[in-house]
């Protein structure tokens, strides 16, 4: 199982600035959206953030090494499409619930919202969002045909390309000021449109 | 009746001379390029004269905002009068065409910068189909860019850009605002911050220049894919909608640039970037008596009552002088780091005159634009002139 390892951490080196790119629409709404004075507050989204995608991470991949295959094309790209819809709603609903506190919609949601620790969810949902680097893990993890060797390897993977999303961490600090935050809330309402959007579309396709 | 003296008029004696200056410098720069093209030598003379005229209105007057509208309309009109024929004369329609995009030859614009930049470095290619050195291609719009913002800054925005000019069109067209911007909710004027921050990383992930692909107005005038499935006609849909809701509509309600105000990415690019520019807008918390009629009336939402109260606009200021015109105290004023603000409309003589920061600014700022929009309006000239002598726009 040892020698599947170097392969998981090269790949995720290798295609973490893919990572990197996915992951920053919704990353960064996060770190930018709300004020946070304490050190660990501010790494607080990224931890959640981190913690729900290593979860789906080894999830998928113990299924993936497991079935020896995602469960077929069409099934593949339900999961993305359905993923993407409830992101896209967790984006909304973020970003309406901290950039539009008055309304009454946003009153009633909001302690469900703290409940379930948005970037938490998120991270799960964009764990399970086969972006072209999982997917070309996930393609190494078909051929093992064994639950646990596939979660090994979605655990490599997943440390090496997490390397590429540390600088966010740095975001979390330009949030002391009030155009950034706002700036933070409405991308995150943007970005929510846009996965809807590519969510319905992968859905009807 | 006179116009009021406000803080940016000049002396006659000053007037005169930056003007007589500008249309040397204009006339050189305009006419010398196009000696062996009578046509075009007899149209950019017109121009040189309009804008000769706008020189000394804006000097004498002092009204910035009112005599730059005048001038930056007038380059939106001439250069849609003169791109969307010259399409149609060299393709046929406003299509751009499938060749072109394999071609590499479709002409880049300025909006498009912020988009392909991150590509460019991490990947070594850019992610829109143009040449890197060709007439409209990448370099030449990186140096206009370049120059654009150690000149201007974000006052790119109400000098140079030739899309700004349109909704600065719309937004003139009507005497009076029908919708009022009292209870307007000025979170949104980050807008344009989100959306650059989106699409830059949209168009990192995707390799695609999605803003282009999906959203930019302005295909509505110059070109666009035609739409073939339902996918390509929801663009359509898209982008016509933008374009008639916050280019036409919005601003023909609100009197205000809607689209340069509470969308463009590339606007909220420049607001950013355009910081290395030295000049500012100002305003004298002595003189200001908190009134916020400047507030109601910043075309880009750029003043806010915190704005004022911190005695300067916001990054997003497009410096078109509206401000200034409006004020009732003359408190508003262009500035440049490091130098003190003035605290009467008299100048200090003729030279204490020429080499005031808004004298400084506003002469750079109208050479630049001038000169970028003379060979579009030139052609305009020129096609309306055919249009009435043989009936039709094409040249050709
Ligand atoms: S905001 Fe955009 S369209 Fe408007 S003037 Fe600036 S660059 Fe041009
Ligand atoms: S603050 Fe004044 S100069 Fe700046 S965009 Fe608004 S009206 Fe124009």
């Amino acid at each position: 199982m040892i020698e599947i390892l170097p392969r998981a951490l090269f790949l995720g080196l290798s295609t973490g600035i893919f990572c990197l790119g996915t992951c920053a629409p919704v990353m960064a709404p996060f770190m930018l959206s709300e004020e946070r004075s304490a050190y660990s507050e501010k790494v607080k989204p990224f931890l959640l953030f981190t913690a729900g995608r290593f979860l789906a991470y080894v999830l998928i991949g113990a299924l993936a090494g497991w079935t020896g295959g995602l469960a077929g094309n069409a099934l593949t790209r339900n999961l993305a499409g359905i993923s993407l819809l409830l992101l896209a709603m967790l984006m909304v609903i973020y970003g309406l619930t901290t950039g539009f506190p008055q309304l009454r919609f946003c009153r009633m949601i909001s302690p469900y919202l703290g409940r379930i620790r948005a970037p938490f969810a998120a991270g799960i949902l964009m764990g399970v969002n086969l972006c072209p680097p999982f997917l070309i893990a996930a393609a190494d993890v078909f051929v093992m045909g064994s639950a646990f060797n596939g979660a090994a390897f979605f655990m490599v993977f997943f440390a090496a390309t997490t390397v590429f999303l540390v600088p966010f961490i740095f975001l979390g600090y330009l949030s002391y000021l009030p155009a950034v935050r706002a700036v933070g809330r409405l991308s995150s309402l943007i970005v929510g449109a846009i996965y809807f959007f590519i969510g319905l579309n992968s859905l009807a396709s | 009746m006179p116009e009021k003296t406000l803080i940016n008029s000049h002396s006659r004696k000053t007037s005169v001379f930056l003007t007589a200056l500008m249309a040397f410098l204009l006339a050189f720069l305009i006419l010398g390029g196009n000696r062996d093209n009578p046509r075009m030598m007899a149209a950019g003379a017109v121009y040189l004269v309009f804008l000769t005229v706008i020189t000394y209105l804006i000097f004498r007057t002092g009204m910035v905002g009112k005599y730059r509208s005048i001038f930056f309309a007038t380059y939106a009109v001439g250069f849609s009068l003169s791109f969307i024929p010259m399409l149609i004369e060299t393709r046929g329609s406003m299509f751009l065409s499938g060749e072109e995009i394999l071609s590499l030859s479709a002409p880049l614009c300025h909006l498009t910068l912020p988009m392909i930049a991150i590509p460019a470095v991490v990947y070594g290619f850019l992610i829109f189909p143009t040449k890197l050195f060709s007439e409209m291609g990448f370099f030449p719009m990186l140096y206009l860019w370049l120059g654009a913002t150690l000149f201007l800054g974000r006052g790119w925005c109400s000098w140079g850009c030739f899309y700004g000019g349109v909704d600065e069109f719309f937004s003139k067209l009507l005497p009076k605002k029908i919708v009022s911007s009292k209870n307007f909710n000025y979170t949104l004027r980050f807008f344009p911050y989100a959306f650059l921050l989106v699409i830059v990383l949209w168009a990192f992930i995707a390799l695609e220049p999605v803003y282009c692909t999906w959203f930019c107005p302005f295909k509505a005038i110059t070109e666009f894919i035609k739409p073939t499935n339902w996918l390509m006609w929801v663009q359509t849909g898209i982008f016509v909608s933008i374009f008639l809701g916050l280019v036409v509509v919005l601003p023909l309600l609100m009197k205000r640039r809607t689209q340069c105000g509470l969308f463009c990415p590339f606007g909220a690019f420049q607001a950013v970037i355009g910081q290395v520019n030295p000049y500012r807008v100002k305003i004298d918390g002595e003189k200001c008596t908190k009134c916020n009629t400047c507030v109601q009336q910043c075309p880009t939402f750029s003043l806010t009552e915190e704005a004022v109260s911190k005695g300067k606009s916001c990054i997003s200021c497009t410096r078109c002088g509206k401000c200034m015109d409006v004020c009732p105290r003359g408190a508003i004023q262009y500035s440049l780091i490091g130098v003190p603000l003035r605290n009467s409309e008299k100048g200090g003589g003729f030279f204490g005159e020429v080499f005031r920061p808004d004298t400084l600014f506003i002469f750079g700022a109208l050479l630049f634009g001038g000169v970028l929009s003379s060979g579009m309006v030139s052609t305009s000239l020129l096609r309306i002139t055919n249009l009435a002598v043989n009936g039709s726009f094409l040249l050709k």
